[in-house]
């Protein structure tokens, strides 16, 4: 049961969000109540439900009505299908099945719609995971152009031809790893770990691996409101979180991969996204975005020179 | 065939301990690793997992980036260790994201959906993409059609199948990770490509430190010795050494 103090930095904070909205400011004034403990609350998602639909308050969306041909007939149409049939850990335990099939006819609507909206834009296995999210958080409407938004801002190093730029950024992960940790570091690169355990980290703010609903929309305040590259920083406090289980793991790349991949979800997401917020105060993308960019042309070299000179690794 | 071990995060020795075995130690464990291809949704993760955990999965959600199974195999009393990559089946991971994990790939299990035409037909790009990444025919490679309960939609022609698995000397085999009755055909699978493993020098193994010397005389290269595997079905699967090609369906 909750304390009495508990209560009421909650009622403390729920009024404070409650009057940014009503005062209509601007998405930046959130930041910080995003950040701070509990993110926007878990009050049945009601303050969310208002606060989140503010990041497309100046997008101009026309919502165009699709025929479903049009939907049916779009390049992503199967793929998106075949994943938002698989969806599991995103629906609430012993949700009736009517409801499920009717959400994943929503979804699937969702993502083409944003897809048409957004031409130029590819779709990718994960986003799925968000749109869920949003769908249920927001309903259809209010989660189409959230998502419109997002896709342009923060998904859209995504969403290109392919995933080059993806894989350039999670360089991050390990530039972060670097700084704080250097044995850390060391040992993972030893490992040849790689940066694909913690794509799925990334490209779907967690909403891919954790189980915990409470858990997601929490995190997805944090991301929708601070800078796209958020969710790395958040991935390499995970890791630095955890040097411990990984030094006691063997050095294979393997089995760290397994070990990092499942993410406990009794993780204290609380502080690791004040860590977060420190990191990235402490090493700003800005400055980041040049190592970054080093360390992805480097390894780019090596690939191609091991696909030449195979006996050399 | 014994089981061993199931995939777990501890008692598995480090590699590096290998190095420094002495000849009268006991032996380390062969790794070998087996990378899983194929379009989205066809059956890799039910597949594996059907094969490491001994049952089918229920349902999986998609496979974003890469997944790692593993399970150890004793053939003909050497115990050998199958790191299985489960891999994701979008084309855009499999350009940008993948070649990682081609590296130092001991074999190959490509795996098509016997309902899904279209999953067969991009066989074709799969199997370029291994051979950019020079997983060629000198190591092992198989080929699985997946969800072969469901045979009243069945659109990929088990002959048209063969003939393709003919053209890129590989076998072929038919099943389903879903029904019970083929669990032993999938371990059946898996045990072939094991004595291909071992009875083949790796192109490049995991662990080349546990070579075992003394193991050389039944290192005969990959495609000259051919184990029969006992399938469930009562039939011998022998792989013949023009085609190397199998059904045991």
């Amino acid at each position: 049961m909750d304390c009495p103090s508990t209560v009421s930095w909650q009622t403390e904070k729920q009024k404070a969000i409650e009057s940014l909205i009503e005062n209509c400011c601007d998405t930046t004034s959130f930041r910080g109540l995003c950040f701070s403990r509990g993110g926007l609350l878990n009050v049945l998602d009601n303050l969310r439900k208002n606060v989140w639909p503010l990041l497309a308050r100046d997008n101009k969306m026309f919502i165009d009505r699709i025929s479903s041909e049009e939907i049916k007939h779009h390049q992503y149409y199967n793929q998106v299908v075949l994943d938002v049939k698989r969806i599991l850990k995103r629906f609430p335990p012993g949700i009736n099945e009517n409801i499920q099939a009717d959400l994943q006819v929503k979804v699937t609507e969702l993502i083409i719609r944003v897809l048409i909206a957004n031409e130029g834009l590819h779709y990718y296995q994960g986003f799925h995971d968000i749109a869920i999210t949003l769908l249920l958080v927001l309903g259809e409407e209010k989660s189409y152009s959230v998502l419109c938004r997002l896709s342009q801002s923060h998904f859209q190093l995504f969403m290109g031809p392919d995933m080059e730029p993806t894989m350039e950024i999670l360089n991050l992960v390990y530039a972060l790893v670097k700084n704080e940790n250097r044995d850390l570091y060391n040992y993972l690169m030893r490992s040849e770990l790689g940066t694909i355990f913690c794509l799925p980290w990334a490209i779907t703010w967690f909403g891919h691996v954790l189980n915990d609903y409470e858990t997601v929309v929490r995190l997805f305040d944090v991301f929708m409101f601070s800078h796209p590259w958020t969710s790395m920083y958040l991935s390499a406090v995970v890791v630095l979180h955890r040097a411990s289980d990984i030094f006691l793991t063997p050095c294979e790349m393997p089995l760290l991969h397994q070990m990092l991949s499942n993410v406990p979800d009794n993780l204290p997401f609380d502080s690791l996204i004040t860590e977060t917020e420190k990191l990235m105060r402490t090493y700003p993308p800005d400055v980041m975005e040049k190592v970054v960019r080093e360390m992805h042309a480097e390894k780019y070299l090596k690939h191609k020179f091991l696909l030449i000179f195979p006996e050399w690794h | 065939m014994m089981e061993e071990g199931n995939q777990g995060n501890t008692s598995i020795p480090a590699s590096s301990a290998s190095s420094t075995a002495s000849s009268t130690a006991s032996p380390q464990k062969r790794v070998f690793k087996i990378i899983v291809v194929g379009n989205s949704a066809v059956g890799k993760t039910c597949l594996t997992y059907r094969f490491c955990e001994g049952r089918f999965p229920g349902r999986t959600e998609a496979t974003i980036g890469v997944d790692f199974r593993e399970k150890v195999l004793t053939v003909d009393g050497e115990q050998l260790k199958l790191q299985l990559w489960d891999t994701a089946g979008q084309e855009r991971f499999r350009r940008s994201m993948v070649h990682h994990y081609y590296r130092n790939v001991n074999a190959v299990v490509f795996v098509y959906d016997v309902t899904n035409a279209n999953s067969f037909e991009s066989l074709s790009l799969w199997i370029e993409e291994c051979n950019d990444h020079q997983l060629t025919t000198k190591i092992p490679r198989i080929l699985v059609g997946n969800k072969c309960d469901c045979r009243e939609t069945q659109v990929v022609n088990t002959n048209r199948a063969q003939m393709f698995a003919d053209m890129h000397n590989m076998p072929l085999f038919e099943t389903s990770a879903k029904d019970d009755s083929q669990a032993n055909h999938i371990e059946s699978i898996f045990m072939t490509l094991a004595h291909k493993l071992k009875n083949s020098r790796p192109m490049m193994p995991v662990h080349m430190s546990q070579w075992q010397k003394d193991n050389d005389a039944d290192n005969i290269p990959f495609g000259e010795e051919i184990s029969n595997v006992r399938l469930r079905t009562g039939l011998i699967c022998q792989p013949t050494t023009s085609n190397d090609s199998c059904f045991g369906c």
